[in-house]
């Protein structure tokens, strides 16, 4: 146990040495960032209800342990969901496992270590989101460092159940599912999930928070929940047990900390004996690899000649790959919120609905961004070392990389002109609104998805790397960075010919249209332009490109 | 016929390669052999088209080589040293993607994969994904597609690691069948009895230069002895002494 804890400290002191600062800094910034934001929804939340001279200390008390109780069962979910991947990729994916069981180390320790693993794996985001949501209830509550001490001790047990849940979970369904078949799968269920809670937290509509009539009828439907059978789950004695410690009724407070403690003495014996049982099975049934045919004609395809066999690798590759097709769902669900934004958002008059019609053009803009970020920047490096068969073969290189410019470009064409028209059916906007939008995300997208193949060019060795790995290169954020600075620039540019319409519309004027035009022919000349500068030095370096 | 004159590469001011003389016939087994990092794969990289070259010059049938020239790249095939390949293309698929990079003919590849698939025992495989696949298999991937675009020039690097010794002893077979046939076979190996029966030329190559080379023979003559372990040791510790002296 002891060399493992110790290689791990290395790896991780190793990891961080040969890794620039920045990278670091910028992860602990986004991190702050969100902790702060947490931090503030979470203040806000049981300050009001704790500032409220209306409501009786039974109601205050009431209405926070079922927030509590909704925030801890969110987290419960994830925290079992994410063991339970954990589980299959630490216990019995993993690729030091072989050199592990081959060592002299005992079965049993190796498989604390690794269940020490799965912890610390699904636990980390647990506790950064729960962490400001307890202390703020404590800091309104039940103020002292005792009280604290105790609310936190009671958490951690808690997050052990969830945890051991999972890992009971990942020795029981391996046995009837291939983990091959069913990680990528517990993947798209996980994704799933993030898409189903970011539409959801859309439909909650916070903005109706700001306004204190609604949020009375928030709490009157909160107040109005009640489901019976949560008082048998470790999520409802959290929340429970943090109320009788604002209340000073520490036998409560034990009570519900015995049992979460005797739920996790019991679940922790059903893993030991699941593990003495079926572990060693289990893991010889998936190294022992599978078997099946997938027969395919190579020949049928839509698209003939050069591209087609690109083309034929390119969608093959990604239907196969869960984990990349999957993140769509999310992007599904941006574009949910993206509608729905523009459709709750009371707008007074018709020239303001053109102004935010032109504002959600650039928003248009910063989800290609993100969308080019996870996967044209990631498509070329992620390739690696796979592409050098191209390279070393007489394909045309040149093909290869406008065939990549293609198949990048198309959708994000098709996403950008989705969001824009999405956006102008429901808003109705003035036409030459419409019409700056198209003229707009042209030549941006375009651009955009330059920038992203030009910075990804810049990425040296021929090593494969994760996408989580690439976009927090100092290149993937660069690119990230470049992108929103031109976006904003090229908002500011094009607002100019705009203000010029509307200015001489609202003053009943003669338009300006040669100005205008020109405006406009100013923003086409200087996008065209870089487009070809970069056209230029993406081919150089994908020309020149080596594999060492 | 492949001629290398004066091939010099350098990684950020390092250098690999520091000339390096080559000239290969038809028919030509050429065992490259040397200590790690001497410029082994830094020059089946740069035949392959992988790399730049610094200076120097490759010439293919009197024809200068140029890297993006796709019809003498057609000419060469390349099986690399770590077998890397596209994980979610089935054995089958994978090889049909690379005869089609090659501009293979369609009309009987079927024919040829069977023939592949059996030889090199993985027919098990064939509808397999690739990520499935042993290093061993992998290799035999690599090899079986390399083949199979009937080449010029073949070049491999490490082409026996992780490949069983009767699939081993297939492929010894093929590439005498393939060089009897005119194609030039260069590969760089640090197992010394596989050069010592496959190579109709040896080169040891040490801090990016071609000391030693010569058919088996000629070497055996320049040491006196028959076996070509002692005599890789011998130069090896005679040119890396001076160098480093």
């Amino acid at each position: 146990m002891k060399a493992l804890l110790k290689a791990k400290l290395r790896g991780i002191i190793n990891s961080v040495r040969n890794n620039p600062g920045r990278k670091y800094a910028l992860f602990a910034v986004f991190g702050i960032l969100i902790l702060a934001f947490l931090s503030f929804v979470s203040v806000k939340l049981f300050g009001y209800i704790y500032y409220q001279e209306d409501f009786p200390p039974e109601l205050k008390n009431f209405l926070s342990e079922k927030l509590m109780t909704m925030v801890f069962l969110t987290m419960y979910t994830m925290l079992i969901l994410s063991s339970l991947i954990s589980t299959l990729n630490i216990f019995f994916l993993s690729k030091d496992l072989n050199l592990l069981f081959s060592s002299p180390m005992r079965s049993g320790r190796i498989f604390l270590w690794k269940g020490l693993e799965v912890t610390l794996n699904s636990s980390l985001m647990v506790i950064f989101f729960a962490s400001p949501v307890i202390s703020a209830y404590l800091y309104y509550f039940s103020m002292g460092a005792q009280n604290y001490i105790l609310a936190m001790l009671h958490f951690v047990l808690f997050i052990l159940t969830g945890v051991i849940t999972g890992i009971i979970l990942g020795f029981i369904i391996p046995g009837f599912i291939s983990i091959k078949k069913l990680q990528p799968a517990l993947s798209v269920v996980s994704i799933m999930i993030i898409s189903i809670v970011v539409i959801f937290l859309r439909l909650l509509q916070p903005e109706k928070f700001g306004n204190p009539d609604i949020i009375d009828n928030v709490f009157e439907y909160i107040k109005g929940l009640s489901t019976p059978f949560f008082k048998y789950f470790p999520f409802e004695w959290l929340s429970k047990s943090l109320v009788s410690l604002s209340e000073n009724s520490l036998s409560d407070f034990f009570s519900y900390l015995s049992a979460t403690i005797m739920l996790m003495l019991f679940l922790y014996i059903i893993l030991w004996q699941l593990q003495k049982r079926f572990y060693f099975p289990l893991f010889d049934k998936i190294n022992r690899g599978s078997f099946g045919g997938r027969r395919s004609k190579w020949e049928k395809g839509i698209i003939k000649g050069d591209y087609g066999i690109l083309f034929k690798k390119e969608v093959k590759s990604f239907l196969r790959t869960p984990e990349q097709w999957s993140q769509l769902l999310v992007i599904g669900a941006i574009i949910v919120v993206f509608i729905m934004n523009m459709k709750v958002i009371p707008l007074p008059s018709g020239q303001i609905k053109n102004i935010i019609g032109y504002m959600n053009i650039g928003m248009a803009a910063f989800i290609i961004t993100g969308l080019n970020s996870r996967f044209t920047f990631t498509s070329m490096p992620m390739e690696n070392p796979g592409i050098s068969h191209m390279f070393a073969s007489p394909f045309n290189k040149m093909k290869i990389l406008k065939f990549k410019i293609i198949f990048y470009l198309i959708p994000m064409f098709l996403i950008s002109f989705g969001l824009f028209f999405a956006g102008e059916i429901i808003l109705e906007m003035d036409k030459i609104t419409r019409l700056s939008g198209v003229l707009y995300l042209t030549p941006v997208v375009s651009l955009i998805t330059l920038l992203a193949f030009y910075f990804s060019l810049q990425i040296q060795g021929s090593k494969q790397l994760s996408p989580q790995h690439l976009i927090t290169t100092r290149e993937g954020i660069s690119f990230m960075l470049w992108s929103l600075v031109y976006i904003v620039l090229s908002l500011i540019f094009m607002i100019r010919p705009l203000f010029l319409y509307f200015y001489a519309r609202f003053t009943r004027r003669i338009i300006p249209i040669g100005e205008i035009l020109l405006w406009i022919g100013a923003f086409f000349l200087i996008n065209f332009l870089l487009i070809y500068i970069f056209s230029r030095v993406i081919k150089r370096g994908w020309l020149k490109k080596e594999f060492m | 016929m492949l001629e290398i004159k004066s091939l010099k590469k350098s990684f950020n001011g390092r250098p690999a390669l520091r000339g390096i003389e080559l000239k290969l016939e038809k028919g030509e087994v050429y065992g490259l052999l040397g200590p790690n990092g001497a410029g082994k794969t830094t020059t089946i990289k740069i035949l392959a088209g992988l790399l730049s070259i610094d200076s120097g010059s490759i010439e293919l049938n009197g024809k200068l080589y140029s890297r993006n020239d796709p019809e003498l790249k057609k000419k060469i095939a390349y099986v690399p040293d770590e077998p890397f390949v596209y994980p979610k293309l089935t054995g089958e698929e994978h090889m049909n993607f690379y005869a089609d990079l090659y501009g293979y003919p369609v009309k009987g590849r079927e024919e040829k994969f069977d023939y592949f698939f059996k030889y090199f025992e993985f027919e098990f495989f064939r509808h397999e994904l690739v990520e499935t696949y042993s290093a061993g298999t992998r290799q035999k991937l690599l090899i079986s597609q390399s083949i199979l675009v009937e080449p010029e020039i073949l070049l491999l690097d490490e082409p026996l690691v992780s490949i069983d010794p009767i699939v081993g002893r297939k492929f010894k077979l093929l590439l005498r069948e393939l060089a009897e046939k005119g194609t030039i076979i260069i590969f760089a190996t640090h197992i010394l009895p596989l050069a010592q029966e496959v190579s109709s030329k040896i080169g040891i190559i040490i801090n990016g230069k071609v000391q030693v080379e010569g058919t088996m023979k000629e070497l055996n003559k320049r040491s006196g002895t028959l076996n070509l372990e002692d005599f890789y040791f011998e130069q090896v510790i005679a040119h890396e002494g001076t160098s480093k002296s």
